[in-house]
């Protein structure tokens, strides 16, 4: 077999388009790298829809050591499968399925041709971006269970956690109302404008049909702005009536950017309808329309999000959805109680505080605590929920609900409850306070004036000071320029979670890291023998020996020679915890361990061996760092100030510590130390970007001021946060946090320009000059200059910054 | 020439009936997912006769 590794290292499989590294099963002339991805072949084939490596060559999905068998026995189970569909009834059901691996049009195909391939499937269909598939079928025909299997064997597993149970249906009437206010006012504002060109081509009134007309468009307008201002502009006027209501009653001292805004509108509405009606002279309808049309755009681009990508989970989607209780079948897991005896085979969650009841466990704990190292626990013992079962079924009894475990209290820290948005104020919102009483004051001024020099116009001018003082350039400019770079840092696989995100960004002056799982890559450590040479059989026969213990530093350094595998049987096994190994393989007595188990000098990290009694070298086991976390790190450190919270012990201290001032590094630390790391800096008045990736940082990302969550893979499951950062863009960092300051002041800088053109506005207003005809022309076009030269000038820097 | 005002108030209905159809098209959640339809229109009909099952 090993020479045939050698000669088909270059034979990708058929499905999945990975090397076919072990072994390669041959089907009509076509190569595949494991059984799961030949079933997969010959299940499409079976059912003619091989159209799916038509569309995409190797599109597959691959199934290398993937095992589901009995993993989803619970689906069996009529109250968990209640949970989990949207609808039943005898003979149709709906359920949502939420699957990651969805990749490409092949996906979209296959999927949405399921029915094909399982009898019973009455219909589904995918939401790509959302990676949903929505599935109808028959639930006499075929259960969920096997749906969901045939799915996993297909390659396409659907996600169930504890929170696909949390029936919340996605709300969509937001969006939908936005949407609605834009097609009525686009709609008013086309026919506005089109009925307002005689006006501007100077009808002559002199003329009785002509004047007629001009009647009937005026009319005509009237009612058509009708809904612009009471469908189109409401939320703007409801906003700035609550905002004055808020400021009323002493709750806050902000005045919302709505104000100013409402009062344009208002200005707008009512001086054109007192023209109309009283003047029949044309008002500002076409200025009206066009300026509730900007500002809904830009209300919507604010809105805008990667919807794909969440932002706010918590435990739920950590949990198993069901757990095992003892000889009574499944439970959810939300409902288990104290007293309840759980099963949990290798590999699975442990889903509340208990009891262990078998003799003893192996718990991974590193997604909860950063802390590497499994711990060994005996019978009677308290573990944790969160930690991770390693080697056989062991049976627990439950001793707090879940949402009560001292994993899951985290999430009642007040740091979960109240909302993020209010740390921040719209930038907009700081301007506005100024601009309501500058442009009232200017109002008033010009009434004053006029007043005494030529009371006709005291009406005029200053309604026309309220419409032109509007902030609607002010208010656009932020929405385009966040939108735009939101876009751009998207590109870049930094994905913010809203546009306030990148105002937070922007002001971040200390950055705290995780280590293991940030700074480093995942739990794998690097391995590498040192300070002797190693025949391949001995390597063969230690590789025999480490492979006979769950120990993590074993483990390692059995993955690290499986190619040395042979098959080999060690006899008179003996594990001294903490300490080592030993054992015979054929001839040979092999022992491993630490310095202390084998009376040699040493360091910790380092595995030493030791043949026949005679030291041979040592392995040394090291965090792998990321590629470019020296570069990032040493220039993150000119401008802030760098800490570090992991949840690991010290031992790679020395390596970091160049990077970090001595009383920054902080080990050992558990999920509410980190959290309350935070809050001390920020007590001591700093703003601190947290980056993570696991549980154990949940708190920590929720109480930053930017969360930034790193991800392998975006598409999955990170904690709640603000930022999700693909793991491979870790090194720029850098880059994406000055390009948010790059894109806040290029906001600043459209918010002159705005405030330019609104003194020459008002200028234009408070003399009396503005006629209907101005105002169409100057306001549109002051709008659009800004937003030109907010979006145009956030994507020159953004070419500047190498972000595009 | 007061055919201008039939005109123009037919004009309105008709982009008036385009304005309700926009009003069904977003209750009916067709701008909720606007890229998979994109791909799935790429997929061809004509394998369907050779399936055994159809």
């Amino acid at each position: 077999m090993n020479s045939l590794v050698e000669e088909n290292i270059s034979v990708k499989c058929y499905h999945c388009d990975s090397p076919c590294e072990e072994e390669v099963i041959t089907l009509e002339d076509k190569p595949f790298c494991c059984t799961g991805c030949k079933t997969v072949y010959e299940i499409l084939q079976e059912n003619g829809l091989c159209t799916y490596y038509d569309l995409n060559e190797n599109a597959g999905v691959s199934l290398k050591s993937q095992n589901w068998a009995g993993k989803y026995d619970y689906l069996s189970d009529p109250t968990i499968e209640k949970q989990i569909l949207d609808f039943r009834s005898e003979s149709l059901a709906k359920v949502t399925f939420f699957i990651p691996s969805v990749h490409c049009s092949s996906c979209v195909w296959l999927l949405e041709n399921f029915s094909k391939v399982k009898s019973g499937v009455l219909s589904s269909r995918l939401n790509f971006i959302r990676k949903q598939l929505f599935v109808s079928y028959d639930p006499s025909q075929v259960t969920l269970k096997e749906m969901v299997e045939l799915l996993a064997t297909l390659g396409y597993a659907p996600l169930i956690n504890l929170e696909s149970a949390d029936k919340a249906p996605r709300s969509n009437q937001e969006q939908h109302r936005l949407l609605l206010r834009i097609g009525v006012t686009g709609f008013c504002f086309g026919n506005i404008m089109l009925l307002s060109f005689p006006e501007y081509f100077k009808l002559d009134l002199q003329n009785n049909i002509d004047a007629g007309y001009q009647k009937f468009f005026l009319y005509l307008n009237f009612l058509l702005a009708l809904p612009v201002f009471f469908f189109g502009a409401s939320d703007f006027l409801k906003g700035a009536w609550l905002s004055l209501k808020e400021n009323w009653k002493g709750t806050t001292r902000i005045l919302s950017v709505d104000i100013p805004i409402a009062m344009g509108i208002s200005a707008l509405f009512i001086r054109s309808t007192y023209e109309t009606l009283f003047n029949q002279t044309s008002g500002y309808w076409d200025s009206l329309a066009g300026l509730v049309l900007f500002l809904l755009v830009g209300k919507w681009l604010q809105q805008v999000t990667y919807n794909y990508l969440s932002f706010e989970h918590d435990y739920k989607s950590y949990f198993p959805l069901a757990v095992r209780i003892k000889e009574s079948g499944f439970k959810n897991v939300a409902d288990l109680a104290p007293l309840d005896v759980i099963e949990i085979h290798h590999q699975e969650l442990i889903p509340a505080d208990s009891r262990l009841l078998s003799d003893h466990a192996l718990v991974d704990y590193s997604f909860v605590t950063g802390e590497s190292a499994s711990v060994e626990i005996k019978q009677g013992d308290h573990v944790f929920a969160g930690g991770r079962q390693l080697g056989s079924k062991i049976d627990l009894q439950v001793q707090k609900a879940v949402s009560k475990s001292y994993l899951t209290e985290l999430w009642n820290n007040e740091a979960f409850r109240k909302d993020k948005a209010s740390k921040t104020s719209n930038f907009a919102n700081l301007f506005s306070r100024y601009f309501t009483y500058a442009a009232i004051g200017l109002a008033a001024a010009s009434a004053l004036y006029w007043h005494f020099h030529n009371p006709d116009l005291v009406w005029v001018s200053a309604t026309a000071v309220l419409m032109v003082a509007c902030p609607c350039a002010l208010t656009l400019a932020m929405p385009f320029a966040m939108n735009t770079a939101m876009a751009l840092l998207g590109k870049n696989r930094f994905f913010v979670k809203n546009q306030n995100v990148i105002q937070l960004l922007s002001e971040v002056d200390t950055i705290a890291f995780d280590k293991t799982g940030t700074l480093t890559e995942g739990q794998a450590g690097r391995v590498k023998f040192c300070d002797g040479i190693l025949s391949d059989e001995e390597k063969s026969r230690i590789q025999a020996v480490a492979a006979t213990s769950v120990h993590p530093l074993s483990k390692l350094i059995a993955g690290y020679l499986r190619h040395y595998s042979s098959g080999e049987m060690p006899t008179g096994f003996r594990e001294i915890k903490g300490q080592g190994i030993e054992a015979r393989v054929d001839t040979q007595f092999i022992r491993l361990g630490s310095a202390e188990f084998l009376n040699l000098p040493g360091t910790s990290g380092q595995v030493l061996v030791e043949i026949d009694g005679t030291y041979r070298g040592y392995f040394s086991v090291q965090s792998k760092f990321r590629s470019g976390w020296e570069t990032v790190l040493k220039k993150l450190s000119v401008s802030h100030l760098l800490a570090l919270v992991s949840g690991d012990n010290d031992r790679d201290k020395k390596l970091v510590s160049p990077y970090f001032k001595e009383g920054n590094m902080h080990f050992g630390m558990k999920p509410q130390d980190k959290l309350n790391f935070i809050k001390n800096s920020q007590a001591a008045g700093r703003k601190t970007l947290m980056i993570g990736d696991g549980l154990n940082d949940a708190g920590a990302l929720r109480q930053a001021h930017v969360g930034v969550a790193l991800s392998e893979d975006v598409n999955a499951f990170s904690p709640a946060c603000d930022v999700i950062l693909d793991a491979k863009e870790f090194h720029r960092i850098d880059d994406f946090i000055g390009f948010s300051r790059i894109a806040m002041n290029v906001v600043i800088a459209a918010f002159a320009l705005s405030i330019l053109y609104n003194f020459v506005g008002i200028g234009l207003a408070a003399t009396g000059h503005l006629s209907p005809l101005y105002a169409a022309v100057f306001m549109p076009l002051s709008s659009m200059s800004v937003v030109l030269f907010a979006v145009g000038c956030t994507w020159l820097f953004a070419k500047l910054k190498n972000l595009i | 020439m007061s055919v201008i005002i039939f005109l123009v108030i037919v004009a309105l209905l008709i982009a008036g009936g385009f304005l309700a159809s926009f009003f069904w098209a977003t209750k009916d959640g067709q701008f909720d997912d606007t890229y998979t339809p994109s791909v799935r229109i790429l997929f061809d009909d004509e394998k369907k006769d050779t399936l055994p099952s159809e």
